[in-house]
């Protein structure tokens, strides 16, 4: 929020005295690795209870990764998704056209959820396809907006979480992935491998703990409800393809299909393109919705008896990944 | 700030761009930092490009897009809408502004025409253009 000490101003302002309060901060994916530090703290016995909360102002300086020299002066996000999406598009042969499923279908989702910041009427195809150019390779609708926003989650241990609730979800598998910190040591243009190793990972975690032995993983397969990080339009195939959801250069089709059949099995709240994109909140908004879905509480929205849900949320231009695994 | 850095943008200040590069090791160091990043080793500014001496660097477009309008976000006078990511064969990689009569395409050769400090204020700026020199028979590198 452009604070330093945060936890402990939060914390003072909402009369708490924890006995420990720190701030985590990993741009856009701040929210999960603050979920991953509360679950560490948990895990460790360093604490039972753990409440982590995200929260952001509209024109948060955050949002722009300054280190990044490689850059030049190009160092707003809507430059690196723009050379993202020109390479995507270029790898797969993808139009723009094919692009502008992944907005309308995020506004339509966004409808139903109340928390989302969105326009009145949620935008067609053809309002995305005319909506302003910023580039030669991204619309003003592919974009997700900073927004102002908070979401906060409580974890505990097994132990006390009889105190706090009789139907606790249980954070099964944890990933996290960094290829690089400069946009320009991308690996590929055309893929986001942080998110493809991240959510390996948690479904590994998640299989093994799932009383799995040597190995034993959760796939794809067995995820019935995905919060993914669609920053901008590009990211959805981008990430759907690197769950394994769609083949390389389907993310876009699948996008599609998941529009035409009101699916809410990724992103039913709307991503972040759909509810708005507060850095530091989303990454709790994300694990926060996926708690409603498996609690079968997300009205208007739910997806179909979900069991075990993933989230996967990024940072700059995808270079890392944290990817979590929760089950009820 | 660190001894290097201060030297790095001073030169470019004057529009020279010099190679970071690692005592120990010899590769190039980018962005510009006090350390090797392979080897941790000590970082002197190596080769300098663009003072007239006929040396340039050059490199291939990875990718490249255009903003709408030119120097809308990005700033300065905005000559060319096209930006690219450049791949230079001196191992640094950059996002960079192209000035040249004709689109940008991935693939193709382009050689470091200026660099300076951002008119606003947003760190480093470049340039590429097509080289008049011809085409390294070698071809595509550093992808
Ligand atoms: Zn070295």
């Amino acid at each position: 929020m452009g604070s330093g000490y945060m936890a402990p101003i939060l914390a003072e302002l909402a009369g708490m005295r924890p006995r420990a309060a720190h701030t985590v901060e990993s741009l856009c994916s701040s929210g999960t690795n603050a979920i991953v530090s509360g679950y560490a703290h948990v895990a460790s016995g360093l604490a039972d209870v753990v409440l982590v909360s995200g929260a952001e102002i509209r024109d948060t300086p955050g949002r722009i990764l300054w280190w990044d020299d490689s850059r030049g002066q190009f160092k707003h996000p809507v430059y690196w998704a723009s050379l993202l999406t020109s390479g995507y598009k270029r790898a797969f042969g993808v139009s723009d056209d094919d692009l502008a499923v992944v907005p309308t279908r995020a506004y339509a989702n966004a409808g139903s959820n109340p928390d989302a910041l969105r326009p009145e009427a949620a935008p067609t195809v053809e309002d995305v396809a005319g909506s302003r150019r910023l580039t030669g390779d991204l619309r003003l609708l592919d974009c997700s907006r900073p927004c102002t926003g908070g979401a906060s989650i409580l974890i505990t241990s097994e132990d006390v979480a009889g105190r706090y609730t009789d139907d606790p979800v249980l954070i099964a598998g944890i990933g996290q992935s960094v290829t690089s910190a400069g946009f320009a040591k991308h690996p590929e243009l055309s893929r986001i491998v942080s998110a493809r190793m991240a959510c390996r990972d948690a479904l590994r975690m998640a299989g093994s703990r799932n009383g799995g032995a040597g190995g034993a993983t959760l796939s794809m397969s067995d995820v019935d409800v995905a919060e993914i990080h669609d920053a901008f339009s590009v990211c959805e195939p981008m990430i759907l393809e690197a769950l394994g959801m769609a083949e390389p250069g389907r993310g876009a089709a699948v996008s599609r299909e998941l529009y035409e059949t009101a699916s809410r099995r990724v992103n039913p709240r709307g991503g972040l393109i759909g509810s708005g994109h507060p850095l530091g909140a989303t990454g709790l908004a994300q694990a926060a919705e996926v708690a409603r879905q498996l609690w079968r509480q997300a009205r208007g929205r739910q997806a179909d008896n979900p069991e075990v849900g993933l989230v996967h949320n990024m940072a700059a231009a995808g270079t890392s990944s944290t990817a979590l695994v929760m089950v009820r | 700030m660190n001894p290097v850095l201060s030297e790095f943008e001073q030169a470019i200040g004057r529009g020279l761009f010099r190679v970071p590069e690692c005592i120990e090791c010899g590769a190039a160091v980018w962005p510009p930092s006090e350390f090797c990043s392979v080897c941790l080793g000590g970082v002197r500014l190596g080769t300098r490009y663009g003072d007239g001496d006929g040396k340039m660097l050059r490199g291939r477009i990875v990718e490249c897009s255009m903003e709408i309008p030119a120097g809308r976000l990005a700033g300065g006078s905005a000559k060319s809408p096209f930006f690219c990511l450049v791949a230079f064969e001196c191992g640094i990689r950059l996002i960079a502004r192209f000035v040249a009569p004709t689109p940008p395409a991935p693939g193709d050769l382009v050689a470091l025409s200026s660099c300076g400090m951002s008119p606003n204020g947003s760190g480093y700026a470049f340039e590429v253009s097509t080289p008049d020199a011809p085409e390294d028979p070698a071809g595509p590198a550093n992808m």
